[in-house]
């Protein structure tokens, strides 16, 4: 991959690299930084990764980098709910279902959430996904399925709460 | 009160998932048609899907993720710590090279470079005296005048057997550090030896300026071992005295002859002879 191709990259993915980012982590410095490492790790290995797969390699660098903060942050009790009352810039106002699934999603587990916004998001297979988390295509089917019916369930509960 | 069971659960999940042939698809979207609770579980199911078109989240400092070809300097890439260990091998290794050049040099090359400053050195006046007598010409010593601007040249104590020799990097470095003629060896420890210097003369890049002439047409200049020769380089603001014989050679340099005097202590110089 050549320079030009990198730019072009940069363009294509770094919006969607930082949607999952911050999605994930509701926070926009660190959905900031894994955007930063994880163009700065593909420029370093430019010429190792194919360009038809960097998204790929991106989504995955970025999924890794996010498991190792969230497991940093387990480890000195970082977490939630102090986590999730930060505030994330770029969003706009929501309303109605929007909103109510924003606030769902957020209370799926991390893997869940993740697998819900790359399948949903960057429409990944689950083949795509099972390279940028580790898991097998049944694996991501059945976490997807357990995730929808939780989202389901929260959303079935708010809307009757709104 | 009525549930749904968990095989129709995953058989709406497979219909939002595409993953259902298209009779599939036909069979289970008859059923939601006819089971309200099922339409309802299908189409909050159904919300449970982000919008892949959402651009309310976009990064804006893509700035500073493009790359440039620009070319960086070097001093940019390198550390400051890198730098100065660079910087201390170099001053290092300068100050080795000069301790193992003072300890290879005689005392009698040494001596007056260290003294040559303010005073004329009482060595350097004893050797040019003493030259001098033994050319035996004062009219031809006035051809050696030395420049006020170039350090002293020592000469060799040629009484002593020792061999002298010259590096060859040395005495290149004292054809490259002249004016327009033969810096002499007031640096040097070494002298060339008879076998090398032609050689010598011709590889060095001065060769450029020069244009080395035999006073024998077609043939190379021999240098044999004799100790009591030594050659002196006139129109020069040094001259070198060497265990050399024969020198028949001729250095001219942008039109300027540089003569090369060979004379003998044993003998009457071979002097005024320009070759």
């Amino acid at each position: 991959m050549n320079q030009e191709q990198y730019n072009h990259c940069v363009d294509s993915y770094s919006d969607g690299l930082f949607r999952f980012a911050l999605k994930n982590l509701k926070n926009t410095d660190d959905a900031k930084e894994i955007v930063q490492s994880s163009f700065e790790k593909l420029w370093i290995r430019r010429k190792e990764v194919d360009f038809e797969r960097v998204k790929s390699y991106l989504f995955k660098t970025a999924y890794h980098a996010m498991v190792d903060m969230w497991r940093a942050a387990e480890r000195t009790g970082e977490l939630t709910p102090d986590m999730e009352n930060r505030s994330v810039t770029q969003q706009k106002e929501y309303t109605g279902l929007k909103q109510v699934l924003e606030k769902a999603l957020n209370q799926l587990p991390d893997l869940q959430k993740s697998l819900v916004l790359l399948r949903d998001y960057e429409g990944y297979s689950y083949q795509e996904i099972g390279e940028v988390t580790g898991l097998n295509e049944s694996q991501v089917k059945v976490y997807l399925f357990r995730a929808r019916q939780t989202l389901k369930t929260i959303i079935g509960s708010l809307e009757a709460v709104i | 009160m009525k549930t749904i069971d968990e095989q129709t659960q995953m058989q709406l999940f497979d219909l939002l998932e595409n993953n259902l042939t298209e009779e599939e698809a036909l069979q289970i979207l008859k059923k939601i048609d006819n089971d309200p609770l099922l339409n309802k579980e299908y189409h909050l199911l159904k919300a449970t899907y982000l919008n892949p078109n959402d651009s309310s989240v976009v990064f804006e400092d893509k700035a500073s993720l493009y790359r440039s070809a620009r070319v960086i300097p070097l001093y940019r890439k390198l550390n400051f710590r890198y730098a100065a260990a660079i910087a201390l091998l170099l001053a290092t290794g300068s100050i080795l090279w000069r301790i193992s050049s003072g300890t290879n040099t005689p005392s009698h090359l040494t001596n007056p470079v260290v003294s040559h400053s303010n005073s004329q050195p009482a060595l350097e006046n004893h050797n040019q005296n003493k030259i001098n007598d033994k050319v035996g010409d004062s009219t031809n010593t006035k051809s050696f005048a030395f420049p006020k601007t170039t350090k002293k040249a020592p000469l060799p104590d040629l009484t002593n057997d020792d061999e002298i020799h010259q590096s060859p990097k040395a005495f290149n470095r004292a054809l490259s550090d002249s004016n327009n003629v033969l810096v002499a060896s007031a640096e040097l420890n070494q002298l060339p030896s008879r076998r090398t210097l032609p050689n010598l003369i011709k590889d060095t890049s001065i060769l450029q300026d020069y244009e080395l002439v035999f006073d024998t047409p077609g043939k190379p200049a021999t240098i044999t071992k004799r100790r009591s020769l030594g050659y002196r380089l006139l129109n020069s603001s040094r001259y070198m005295l060497a265990n050399l014989s024969l020198p028949d050679i001729e250095l001219k340099k942008n039109g300027n002859k540089l003569k090369i005097e060979v004379f003998t202590y044993d003998k009457n110089p071979i002097a005024n002879q320009e070759y």
